[in-house]
């Protein structure tokens, strides 16, 4: 049981705060020669747990088997803003290898001034120093250090191994999360169970944005095993001996709301986010933009949408708080356990270091679990009741009250010499805001230094223009993001922005392609540099294993391709659809993918994010977005928000470019990111319909198809 | 009023005093502690929380357990043998078939199912068979190989 697991800190004698470029913050190693790891990151799925070790193992010299690593417990590891944007390896592991490193060869010389040797006769191999032609005479590192933190001896920053001898960087080892996976032993948080523990539900409001009056709960309190019954401003919830008591009990809450005037809904999210964004960021300008259209032969302009998107995890939002007099312990599904312990010390006006937070087991996240909803659920109610409590959301609660991906709204042109160059580009984008704000919108008391610091409110954050820029060689060219608030909650979701950015710049190049009369995959390997050499490897290395040739025309079978940058990675796919034309509806059958992440710690693991990272966009493609109308949610469940199934899967073909000498880049979201625009891009290749809409549903099939009576 | 029903969950026989509106997924969660059966939705969509009622894969989240009265019931938690996984569970580790593992206990019981039915099944059989299991983390390829495999190690070994 974890139930014991914010213990850990005082038995390995371990406080606040850690200092990022100490060692000791990272890394412990016991008198029993076992090394812990301690992160911020959390396993999500994603298979950090299994890739930190490696890292540590290998630069430490320490047998794989002999890690322990603990992830994400506030008190226990250093802070981190959080697990998500493909950060895990690309932040981790330049800390992590340094502080291995460091602890490497300070071990070094603690053995040299206890042999009296110099350091250069000793090695460090499989979790000893041992004298070099001598491997008798050795000392495990646990004898060495006592458990105890090691003393600063480096004078400079320590030496790092050489990528050319990596033994376990770059090596399929087994992802050590996964057994319990497969038993049912692994616990997420609404498998947990705390002595005395109660459970509590939420009473929602009728519409989105309704604002309750005050709430009468003398009928709700004499419900069978209700305990408490709570208002705390919008917040309304109740607490009883059973889930299914509690959510009895709601009915019995008498309360009136006031709702708000509506008149938006999902087919006017577009002129909204237009009509409410401010002039813009402009991201970059270069060159003249007005000449460069000037120069061109041919301009082609046209305007891209993409609806919200839910990140529809299986797990559903879940969480138990056990507040008492001392503090509050918080048990969560999340992804950023530091922010939900400024949550948690937020709404119950306590100092953040009365807050523990430990992540349960993860039932998938991709953004959705950058808000701890339910520990802010538990919490109150957990106050009010004095026992522990347990929250879990329904799926309909997950569909409706969970934070969404911003719809959308692109505006875009081009323009090319009469040789296919391009020549010109003018883009812009409109968007609600990926990064901050959710929590604000959680019934939580505004935290404007930190909403400030993430982004939130109307300018463009990072997500809005993440893989803005296009990526060819065109000399006059402006990209503005315009930030829009949104009528809907929003957070980040998988590769945030960069999917809508990366479906209207390269559906725009296929059409460009055309209008020059060149091959799309052509057309944009004349137009890179003899820079480019990361995004043309990974074109000709998913073009070639795809092999990729001219199309013949509309025959109901497309190829398309796209490419994009991400998360500091390079990523090209092939994608090769079937469309049926008398109802419109498309199946992707295959994908090939080519990827260019650095160096790559474990293989598998990255081939494993891609097929995930390619599912969810073909699915966000075809078949999700979230409808709304007058301040209701339309859609949801998964009947109604069917993301694919096995039966809609394509076939995966990955390639991995080799870039060992590049330091790890994120793997997590980049493959999502081509995909909207190669399956557009391979529908008009096979009946000449170009959608511009996302999701790409049928019905949009057939009336962009040639001919079509509409 | 609560009525006693006799359940035999993963060899176990129990004898259980439950109330009319308890579903067998609440039941094997909350009352017996088997959490490895998950619920994702609990209203019959995504498949997570899939059991096998005298062998045939059910959603649980669906039954009543009333309606299971004399049944016998599978759990992820009955697969292994004696700490030996059962190889289906070997083939998605094998396989790396799973990613946040949420979906992977409905999922290894509804192909357990096709299994025992079926012990060499087709590709496009697996994917029919399995299509009432969601996996947002997508790595149905890696599904479809690993019930593959474990066909094959089943076969090889005359294995159920």
């Amino acid at each position: 049981m974890r139930q014991d697991i914010f213990e850990l800190a005082g038995k390995l004698g371990r406080n606040e705060p850690f200092d990022p470029e100490d060692m000791n913050s990272w890394l412990l190693i016991g008198a029993d020669n076992r090394v812990s790891v301690f992160s911020g990151k959390v396993e999500i799925g994603q298979g950090g747990r299994t890739a930190l070790a490696q890292i540590v193992a290998e630069e430490m010299e320490s047998p794989f088997d002999s890690i322990d690593v603990y992830m994400g417990i506030t008190g226990l590891v250093p802070f981190d803003r959080g697990t998500h944007g493909s950060w895990t390896i690309r932040m981790m592991r330049p800390a992590l290898q340094k502080a291995a490193a460091s602890v490497r060869e300070t071990l070094l010389l603690m053995a040299a001034e206890r042999w009296n040797l110099p350091p250069e006769q000793l090695q460090a191999r499989d979790g000893a120093i041992s004298v070099r032609g001598d491997p008798t005479r050795k000392i495990a590192y646990g004898e060495l250090s006592q458990g105890k933190p090691l003393p600063k001896k480096l004078t400079g920053p320590p030496a790092t191994k050489p990528v050319e001898q990596y033994r376990l960087i770059g090596r399929n080892v087994p992802r050590v999360d996964l057994p319990a996976k497969v038993t049912g032993k692994a616990l997420y948080a609404a498998d947990m169970k705390l002595p005395g523990m109660l459970h509590g539900k939420m009473l929602r409001p009728p519409s989105l944005g309704a604002k309750p009056g005050q709430a009468d709960f003398s009928a709700a309190r004499r419900q069978p095993g209700v305990i408490a019954a709570i208002q705390d401003g919008d917040y309304i919830g109740v607490v009883a001996e059973t889930e299914e008591q509690a959510e009895a009990a709601l009915e019995h809450i008498k309360v009136s709301y006031k709702e708000p005037e509506y008149n938006i809904s999902t087919e006017q999210i577009w002129d909204y986010l237009k009509a409410n964004s401010g002039e813009g960021l402009v991201i970059k300008e270069s060159g003249s933009p007005q000449h460069g259209f000037h120069l061109a032969e041919k301009i082609l302009k046209a305007t891209y949408k993409a609806a919200y998107l839910c990140h529809a995890v299986i797990e559903r939002e879940a969480a138990i708080a056990d507040v008492t007099g001392d503090g509050a312990k918080i048990w969560i599904t999340t992804s950023v356990p530091f922010g939900v312990r400024s949550d948690v010390a937020l709404v119950l006006c306590m100092p953040e270091a009365k807050v523990q937070v430990a992540p349960t087991e993860i039932g998938g996240g991709f953004g959705r679990k950058n808000v701890g909803d339910a520990a802010i659920d538990a919490a109150r109610l957990s106050r009010a009741a004095g026992r522990p409590v347990q929250v879990v959301w329904s799926r309909e609660e997950d569909f409706t009250w969970g934070p969404y991906r911003s719809a959308a709204f692109v505006e875009v042109q081009g323009g090319i010499a009469k040789n296919g160059a391009l020549t010109a580009w003018e883009y812009h984008v409109y968007s609600g805001p990926h990064v901050g704000g959710a929590r604000a919108r959680y019934g939580m008391p505004p935290d404007v230094k930190r909403e400030r610091a993430e982004g939130h409110g109307p300018r463009a954050d990072s997500g809005i223009s993440r893989a803005v820029l296009p990526l060819y060689n065109i000399p006059n060219q402006i990209t503005v993001a315009h930030a829009s608030p949104s009528p809907l909650r929003t957070t980040s979701l998988r590769s945030l922005g960069a999917p809508m950015n990366c479906f209207a710049q390269e559906c725009l190049i296929d059409e460009l392609a055309e209008a020059a009369g060149m091959d799309p995959v052509q057309f944009r390997l004349s137009n890179l540099t003899d820079k480019d050499t990361g995004l043309r490897g990974v074109i000709e290395a998913a073009t070639r294993k795809a092999c990729w040739k001219p199309g013949k025309g509309p025959t109901g079978q497309g190829r398309g391709f796209a490419c994009s940058l991400d998360s500091d990675s390079w990523i090209a796919e092939v994608v090769e659809v079937e469309v049926d034309r008398a109802t419109g509806k498309v199946r992707v059958k295959r994908v090939v993918a080519a990827q260019d992440s650095g160096l790559v710690i474990n293989p598998d693991g990255v081939h494993s994010q891609m097929e995930s990272g390619i599912v969810m966009g073909c699915s966000a493609t075809l078949n999700e977005g979230i409808q709304f109308k007058n301040g209701h949610i339309l859609n949801a469940s998964y009947l109604d928000y069917p993301i694919f199934t096995m039966m809609d899967a394509p076939t995966i073909e990955l390639v991995i470019v080799p870039n060992p000498h590049m330091p790890a880049q994120g793997a997590g979201e980049p493959a999502f990111v081509p995909i909207p625009a190669a399956i557009a891009n391979a529908i008009y290749d096979a009946v000449g319909a170009r959608v511009r809409e996302l999701p790409i549903t049928p019905a949009k099939v057939l009336a962009a198809m040639p001919h079509h009576p509409s | 009023m609560p009525r006693t029903i006799h359940l035999t969950v993963n060899g176990h026989k129990h004898e259980l005093a439950v109330e009319d509106n308890l579903t067998l997924a609440s039941l094997l969660r909350h009352h017996l502690g088997l959490t490895g059966t998950k619920t994702g939705c609990e209203e019959g969509h995504c498949g997570s929380c899939t059991v096998l009622v005298n062998g045939s894969p059910l959603y649980s989240c669906l039954l009543l357990a009333t309606a299971v009265d004399g049944q016998a019931i599978t759990t992820i938690e009955g697969l292994a043998v004696d700490g030996k996984l059962h190889p289906l569970q070997q083939a998605f580790l094998d396989e790396e078939a799973l990613q946040c593992g949420y979906c992977s206990p409905g999922i290894i019981l509804n192909a357990k199912a096709l299994l025992d039915k079926n012990p060499h099944p087709t590709e496009d059989e697996i994917r029919y068979s399995l299509s009432g299991n969601l996996c947002r983390c997508g790595l149905y390829q890696r599904i479809v190989r690993a019930v593959t495999n474990a066909a094959h190690s089943m076969a090889a070994k005359g294995a159920r």
